[in-house]
């Protein structure tokens, strides 16, 4: 075996003869390279996921509702006003023998008129001072449940029946409750149901 | 006689090993498989010095304009418009554990989850049709506003026309002091639909960040996609060498898909960002124009040496980026042909000032625009 070695060595080296070649393919284009288009994109992953969760049957609901009256100092062209605001919200079914609410707050009101306000739907503009009476509007679903002493410019406008926000002084004029006015006085409500996710506390009842 | 089988075989591993060895080197230009050897340099594309990459940098920085939660968030809000309170129903606050995976935060929020159609008589139209989730909050005060969006979800029209489409998350914020703004989002994902302001749909790869202010000041990182392409008709013939083996393309598509932003205009420069704007063609090949460099030329940290700030002349406060194609230095291209340049001016200025302008009035979303009764 060991003196077979360089036998098979040179044998193995020696250059093949033409009949034993093997044809080297050859590149005889001599046209334009052919460029492999080179991607240096970012990787996009691709969201193969289904379109969504199935439609959602709410276990719970939050009912909202908020209602007051302004009391103003005169029908027409009112300087001041005074009036009150109340917000209930509860969960689902409310015993009315024994309220359980998740949110109770009640407000005294207060308005100064403002002559210079960008309502053009409004006969009249007041500054409303909130003053919270009873209860803590934090515990409010109702992300825009006013804080004690929040001054929000609200006017009243006769067409639409409607007192508007000027949404936190953006100038934007919202319809924030729909109301009746007789006389001196607008009475006012708005209500909503929403749909909310309780978080199981694991008490027992 | 089973050592003499053992040396048998492994003689004729040792001819076969050998033989192997000795195998020359296959020759220059051989194709092997999709490789070529050696690998022939890159060639910038057949149409380069047809190209207005002028417009169309200040096309890309349209499209960065597009790619923002101002763009999705017209989509969100009008979609919702089209809804009722029962389709999609709105919940107040996160939605039920599992049904989403996703961190929500801990502002509460407002969310629809639904695969719904809404009942024509309840919508006062024809139906139209929610399927997936969103979650949204929106916050402002008189100077600021700041909104955030998750979803994936899809609206369409009784019709099968896409309303609304985002998949992903976005946020954004807007500042307004005496009679000047600034604006800022990020957007990772991808939107499209009549409803909203992205003209065909963007896809970001990433969070994509845009800046941009009354003050002229604009800033733009990440790449961008347009789901539609954009830039001039593509002009080459169907056997353009880089598009001839390519199955989709076909001439007169947009040019260009998609777009790679490291802009900053800095406070040293008003006329010349610092950074770069990439341009990728419909066929792959990228073309960049760099302006003022980021790093200096001699840096050798490796986030420097990726620009090729060494290869550009011109690195003054004069608004003039210089194009490379598929990385190549087109030096001598631009010096061969006195009726080309490399070099690139777009109208900043312009571009800049026909972006979006948001309003604080946009960020105002509360529970009073829902429809829920």
């Amino acid at each position: 075996m060991r003196s077979l070695v360089p036998l098979l060595w040179a044998a193995a080296c020696t250059p093949p003869g033409p009949q034993q070649t093997t044809p080297v393919p050859t590149d005889s284009d001599t046209s334009e390279p052919k460029i492999l288009p080179i991607d240096t994109a970012p990787f996009i992953p691709i969201d193969s996921s289904a379109d969504g969760p199935p439609d959602l049957v709410p276990g719970h609901f939050v009912y909202m509702s908020q209602s007051g009256v302004w009391n103003l100092s005169s029908a027409s062209a009112p300087n001041t006003m005074t009036g009150s605001l109340q917000i209930t919200e509860y969960v689902d079914t409310l015993d009315t023998a024994l309220p359980e609410y998740e949110c109770y707050v009640t407000y005294a009101l207060t308005g100064e008129a403002v002559g210079n306000h960008t309502c053009t739907d409004c006969n009249f503009v007041f500054d409303v001072e909130f003053y919270v009476d009873d209860g803590d509007p934090a515990a409010c679903h109702d992300p825009d449940a006013p804080p004690s002493g929040a001054v929000w410019q609200m006017g009243w406008s006769d067409p639409d029946g409607t007192i508007y926000l000027n949404y936190y002084g953006t100038d934007v004029w919202l319809p924030w409750y729909p109301g009746t006015k007789s006389a001196a006085v607008i009475d006012f409500a708005w209500s909503a149901t929403l749909a909310i996710e309780v978080l199981d506390t694991g008490d027992m009842q | 006689m089973p050592t003499s089988r053992s040396q048998t075989l492994l003689t004729c591993l040792v001819i076969a090993g050998l033989a192997a060895a000795c195998d020359p080197p296959p020759r220059p230009g051989t194709q092997i498989g999709a490789l070529r050897q050696p690998d022939p340099d890159p060639q910038p594309p057949s149409d380069l010095q047809q190209i207005d990459i002028r417009s169309a940098v200040e096309e890309a920085i349209h499209l960065g304009g597009l790619a923002t939660l101002a763009s999705t968030w017209r989509g969100h809000v009008g979609s919702v418009d089209v809804g009722t309170a029962a389709c999609p129903g709105v919940w107040i606050g996160q939605l039920p554990d599992g049904v989403v995976d996703v961190d929500m935060g801990d502002d509460p929020g407002l969310s629809w989850a639904a695969t719904c159609a809404t009942v024509p008589e309840q919508a006062g139209g024809p139906f139209r049709e929610f399927s997936g989730f969103t979650h949204w909050t929106a916050t402002v005060t008189e100077t600021e506003g700041a909104r955030s969006l998750i979803a994936d979800a899809d609206v369409h029209s009784d019709a099968g026309e896409e309303l609304f489409h985002f998949d992903g998350e976005a946020n954004d914020s807007l500042t307004v002091d005496g009679g000047g703004w600034q604006y800022q989002s990020t957007l990772d994902g991808s939107v499209s639909g009549r409803l909203t302001d992205t003209e065909g749909g963007v896809r970001t790869g990433g969070g994509f960040e845009a800046s941009w202010g009354s003050d002229g000041a604009l800033t733009m990182f990440g790449t961008v996609t347009a789901l539609d392409g954009f830039g001039p008709a593509d002009q080459r013939p169907a056997d353009a060498p880089e598009v001839a083996h390519l199955p989709d393309w076909a001439p007169g598509r947009p040019r260009f898909t998609s777009v790679r932003f490291d802009l900053t205009f800095g406070p040293e420069c008003a006329q010349e960002p610092v950074g770069y704007v990439g341009l990728r063609g419909n066929e792959g090949f990228w073309f960049d124009v760099y302006f003022l460099p980021k790093f200096a030329a001699d840096d050798p940290t490796f986030e420097a040496t990726g620009f090729p700030y060494e290869q550009i002349d011109n690195v003054a406060c004069d608004g003039v980026g210089t194009l490379f194609a598929r990385n190549i230095d087109l030096r001598a291209l631009d010096e061969e042909r006195a009726d080309w340049s490399r070099e690139v001016a777009p109208d900043f200025a312009s571009a800049a000032a026909a972006l979006p302008a948001p309003a604080l009035a946009d960020f105002v979303y509360t529970l009073r625009n829902l429809p829920l009764e």
